[in-house]
């Protein structure tokens, strides 16, 4: 289990992460999400070891992560960008990788290169921004990690790749039980794969809830009058976004259940239509602040 | 020492390293090869005209080479982006301790292979003048001498170049800074040889210090120090400087330590690799433009008071007054304008 305990961060006085608390329960897929610059890929770095919090800790089954050999070495980190070094060839950093990990399965990776295909004997800087993470991945995967992390593991690769890589990640967690911490912005992969997810808002965590329970507990409710109701009325628990075209509400609740909907009835409406919600609109309506939400209230 | 050997990163450094090494390595032998046989032909002409028999040492800025080819194999394994290369390291199972050490490690492995190039190329200048070496004085020991010298002063200079690069987030970064840092500390030594200079006690103080390392009773020049002919009795000197430098190694590894401890990547801007980092250089060069302006003022309007009949004259009484407040209230202005001006710049540049 990972066990992120009210952890802090921050550059030159500038708070990027606030007392971030997170359990990760073995063998799950953890859905990071949120905003540009909000944070994510340092909360991913330090939960790499990479980067040391201000406060707080992050314990993996009980062990600190930073400056930790024996924890970071099951770690298998992919990171939104290339780091590794352009002049190396592909079969060095293999090499690299043998030398570093005794987990590291070359068998593995050969199986995982007959999908994505990158030839070992180029350079780094010959490859493609995609090849890059594909490589990325297959290295990740292959010192068989019992946590993966992954900082927007399918951007630059295309649909029929994208698709494989998150069975191969559905099936990493159900045949080896690793735990996967994945960060992306294309929220319907994450709707796919994710056990649980949290959201990520201005270097906070704003809300965090199984996949399951979010698209349960968060609901669109459409509502229509036949006489004027008062908007306050129709503010009930968790509702957080309320919107009025005519005498037809659209509510928004986290707190959706069937209390929620007996309260409803109780004002006499023409009819009520409960709508699910997509991940992707569930973050839109949790982070964006801004009232004018012409997609959504269509 | 063990814990920080590790195969996987002595395998990332050299490879990222091993093309700058190599013709590193291949233009190290040619110059090395130049310096011995230039002495060589020295001493043989020495001997023709009946002069001295005694082999010399060379001159230590005939090693300037060695330095830059040390920093351009540092540049390469450091790869483009520093922080990057960091980064993939630090995401593997190593503290960030055993990273900086590591490196350490490679460079002085580095520096042994260069030494072994130089004793091979002594090799065969033996070899090939074998019988004029016969009657040559100190061959053999001054060859020693040289491979202590290129090992102590590999060392501080391996370990100056990691200090100087830990205060800067990336390695071209940490090249300018390290010509603008040396650039300063001249102009900051110089002013402070001529403060010493108006109570004539600069070469009091350095006598003191240094007088015993760098020469003898019988005036013999320490030869780990400066280009000079071996003589037998200047062991004891020799061993004196060697213990010298053993020091100063024992120094700068402590600077080292404190440094990679200072030094965070999660801190590291563009171009600094902390904020505490940062202010630290940017004082000591504007003190080094504020000893520059305050050179050249100094010169111009007081020449007449520190310089009589072209040498430098202690001062007394009012001048010495007069003089220093001049020079303290010019260095920090200077200074205070210098560094506004360049953390402004710096702001700019991001």
């Amino acid at each position: 289990m990972i066990e992120v305990n009210n952890l802090s961060f921050e550059i030159e006085g500038k708070q990027i992460l606030k007392d971030i608390n997170l359990k990760i329960n073995k063998g799950t897929i953890f859905g990071i999400i949120g905003p540009n610059g909000v944070g994510k890929t340092t909360l991913l770095r330090c939960l790499t070891g990479i980067y040391k919090p201000i406060c707080g800790n992050i314990n993996y089954d009980g062990r600190d992560v930073y400056d930790n050999i024996e924890v970071k070495s099951q770690i298998g980190y992919v990171a939104d960008e290339n780091i590794m070094q352009t002049k190396f060839k592909v079969k060095e950093v293999l090499k690299y990788y043998k030398y570093t990990y005794n987990t590291f399965d070359e068998n593995k990776f050969n199986e995982l290169n007959k999908i994505f295909k990158i030839p070992t004997n180029k350079f780094i800087f010959q490859l493609s921004k995609g090849m890059k993470m594909r490589l990325s991945i297959m290295l990740a995967l292959s010192i068989k990690a019992k946590y993966l992390i992954l900082d927007e593991p399918t951007s630059g690769l295309d649909a029929i790749l994208k698709n494989k890589l998150l069975k191969i990640f559905v099936d990493e967690v159900f045949e080896n039980n690793t735990t996967i911490i994945i960060s992306s912005h294309h929220l319907s992969e994450l709707e796919r794969i994710c056990d649980d997810v949290a959201i990520l808002d201005e270097g906070v965590v704003s809300y965090e809830n199984s996949v399951e329970n979010m698209k349960n507990k968060i609901k669109k409710i459409q509502v229509a009058f036949d006489k004027p109701i008062n908007e306050e009325d129709l503010k009930l628990k968790g509702t957080f976004k309320i919107a009025k075209v005519g005498r037809v509400f659209t509510i928004v609740t986290d707190e959706y259940d069937e209390e929620l909907v007996k309260t409803l009835k109780e004002l006499n409406p023409l009819f009520i239509e409960e709508i699910d919600l997509s991940l992707e609109d569930i973050f839109i309506y949790k982070v964006d602040k801004e009232d004018n939400h012409e997609k959504i209230f269509k | 020492m063990r814990k920080y050997l590790n195969k996987g990163l002595l395998y990332e450094w050299f490879t990222a390293s091993k093309v700058p090494i190599l013709i590193g390595l291949i233009t190290w032998g040619i110059v090395a090869h130049m310096i011995l046989k230039s002495d060589i032909m020295l001493i043989k002409n020495e001997i023709a005209q009946a002069e001295s028999n005694s082999f010399y040492t060379v001159d230590l800025g005939e090693y300037f080479i060695l330095g830059v080819i040390f920093l351009a194999i540092y540049i390469f394994a450091s790869g483009v982006s520093k922080r990057n290369t960091t980064m993939f390291l630090c995401s593997g199972p190593y503290t960030k301790k055993q990273i900086k050490i590591n490196e350490l490690i490679c460079l002085l492995i580095t520096l042994g292979l260069f030494i072994l190039m130089y004793v091979y190329i002594a090799f065969t200048i033996y070899v090939r003048n074998n019988e004029l070496i016969f009657i040559i004085n100190g061959f053999p020991q001054v060859i020693l001498i040289e491979v202590i010298r290129l090992l102590l002063f590999g060392i501080i200079g391996i370990l100056l170049m990691l200090v100087i690069d830990l205060l800067f987030s990336n390695s071209i970064m940490a090249y300018f800074g390290m010509m603008a840092l040396g650039v300063s500390t001249i102009c900051i030594f110089e002013k402070f040889t001529t403060i010493m200079n108006y109570f004539r006690s600069y070469e009091r103080i350095m006598n003191n210090i240094f007088g015993n390392i760098i020469h003898n009773n019988v005036d013999h020049i320490n030869i780990l120090f400066f280009r000079g002919r071996f003589y037998e009795d200047q062991l004891g000197m020799i061993l004196k400087g060697i213990i010298f430098l053993v020091v100063s190694i024992g120094i700068m590894l402590l600077i080292f330590n404190i440094s990679e401890k200072r030094a965070k990547l999660e801190t590291s801007s563009k171009i600094f690799s902390c904020k505490a980092n940062e202010n630290m250089i940017l004082v000591y060069l504007s003190l080094g433009i504020g000893a520059f302006i305050n050179i050249i003022i100094t010169d111009i309007f007081f020449r007449h008071s520190i310089y009589r009949n072209g040498e430098m004259t202690p001062l007394l009484n009012s001048d010495l007054v007069k003089m220093l407040a001049t020079d303290v209230i010019s260095i920090g202005v200077i200074t205070f304008i210098s560094y506004k001006i360049i953390k402004k710049v710096l702001k700019i540049i991001g």
